[in-house]
């Protein structure tokens, strides 16, 4: 199929949502969050600290895995409200796919397909969006945060070879399917990056998820802060 | 203004008041869509007179329930064709050559028989992936890709940055990419 192909098709679609599209205005401006994004990607608000919602899914609300050095991570239970818009600086963003050079400079050893994210007045990347195995990784530089779920619940962090690891999981709500989901979660600092993994499943291997999203957590901060100077648009 | 189901039966009594009540009401809404896609003034007021030509000639039998819809379909389907038209001469402009960019990465670029059959399918099932999506994802998706509109007036719109909206973008191509992988359409 062409891409022109597609966008006829497109002009099919049921009327309503044509409709809808021209009936929706912003209700209100948005902040500008310029100086904070970075910062708001760690933030996790506080709400009822001994909430139990999962119906004992999750024990007691953690879930630790032992790394090979003996180092923990932690998964804390957590909420999910719903998947909000990240603010970013006005310009345009645009993408590139990796090649797999390109990821291995970025991810030596790690087996990681992505996208870079480049703004329109900079030549360097400000991000990175992609998959080490099953596992989502976003990466964000200072000024441009890529993340576009925000976590609501208890927060506890631990030290992985020195780095703080803030680590949770939640259920999702159920797909077309009446599935639920469980996802894993961490996110963490290294040196000017802010690096957020994500991986699901099903609940049946929710145990298999932990560990890869664990492992790759591990990974990651051995292998250092990754370098964009490299990764031009 | 009128009401569209008054509209509607000012087709149906073939009125010569059904083109002018159509123009005062949805004319700057059939001209922006033919703006988006012809990128020219000039080429887009005469698909908006062929907007009207073309309503005016399948009401009757047509009753669209959306006239807006129905009217922006047809503006988008002119639109496009002389769009067609003037890349074959090396002419226009607009944003359509950076919504084919965007889409590329969505298919193979190859044509095949087999499209043509899986159509209607195709169509329900870009329809279930639409209807899955929040309706502000959804609106920016069809903003971009049906209205064709900028990534700088799809901001505007949902009160958003520039950056923002491509990222949305980005991630919900990719999720119909996948969407539609899943449930066996090879694009």
């Amino acid at each position: 199929m062409t891409n022109e192909t597609l966008y006829e098709i497109f002009g099919e679609i049921n009327d309503t949502y044509v409709k809808e599209a021209r009936d929706i205005r912003a209700k209100k401006k948005m902040p500008v969050w310029f100086p904070w994004a970075a910062a708001a990607c760690f933030l996790f608000t506080l709400l009822f600290g001994g909430r139990a919602l999962f119906g004992g899914m999750f024990g007691n609300g953690r879930e630790i895995v032992t790394l090979e050095n003996g180092d923990r991570i932690s998964f804390v239970k957590a909420d999910v409200s719903a998947g909000s818009i990240m603010q970013m600086p006005d310009m345009d963003v645009f993408f590139r796919e990796l090649t797999k050079e390109e990821c291995n400079s970025l991810f030596a050893g790690l087996s990681a397909a992505g996208q870079a994210a480049f703004t329109g007045k900079g030549r360097q990347a400000v991000g990175f969006e992609g998959k080490i195995g099953n596992v989502k990784v976003v990466i964000s530089t200072p000024g441009f945060c890529l993340r576009d779920t925000i976590i609501e619940g208890r927060e506890e962090s631990t030290q992985v070879e020195g780095t703080a690891v803030t680590a949770g999981c939640f259920v999702t709500r159920p797909n077309s399917r009446g599935e639920k989901n469980v996802i894993y979660y961490a996110s963490f600092a290294l040196g000017n990056t802010s690096i957020y993994v994500e991986g699901g499943g099903t609940q049946a291997q929710g145990a298999a998820v932990r560990e890869e999203v664990a492992s790759v957590v591990w990974k990651l901060i051995n292998n250092g802060e990754p370098d964009f100077s490299g990764i031009s648009k | 203004m009128l009401e569209d189901n008054r509209i509607v039966q000012l087709y149906w009594e073939r009125s010569k008041e059904a083109v002018p009540a159509t123009a005062s009401k949805y004319g700057k809404y059939c001209t922006s869509i033919a703006m988006n896609i012809t990128g020219s003034r000039e080429d887009a007021e005469e698909c908006v007179n062929d907007v009207y030509l073309n309503a005016w000639n399948s009401m009757p039998p047509h009753r669209p329930e959306v006239l807006s819809a129905f009217l922006g379909k047809l503006t988008r389907n002119i639109s496009f064709n002389r769009y067609k038209y003037n890349a074959a001469e090396k002419r226009g402009g607009g944003e359509l050559p950076l919504v084919f960019d965007e889409l590329a990465g969505c298919v193979s670029g190859k044509e095949n028989v087999e499209c043509e059959l899986d159509r209607k399918e195709l169509v329900k099932a870009i329809d279930a992936f639409l209807a899955a999506l929040p309706p502000v994802k959804r609106s920016i998706f069809v903003c971009r890709y049906w209205y064709t509109d900028s990534i700088s007036s799809i901001a505007v719109r949902h009160g958003m940055k520039e950056g923002a909206v491509s990222m949305t973008l980005n991630r919900l191509r990719a999720k119909l990419r996948k969407y539609l992988s899943e449930r066996g359409f090879e694009l």
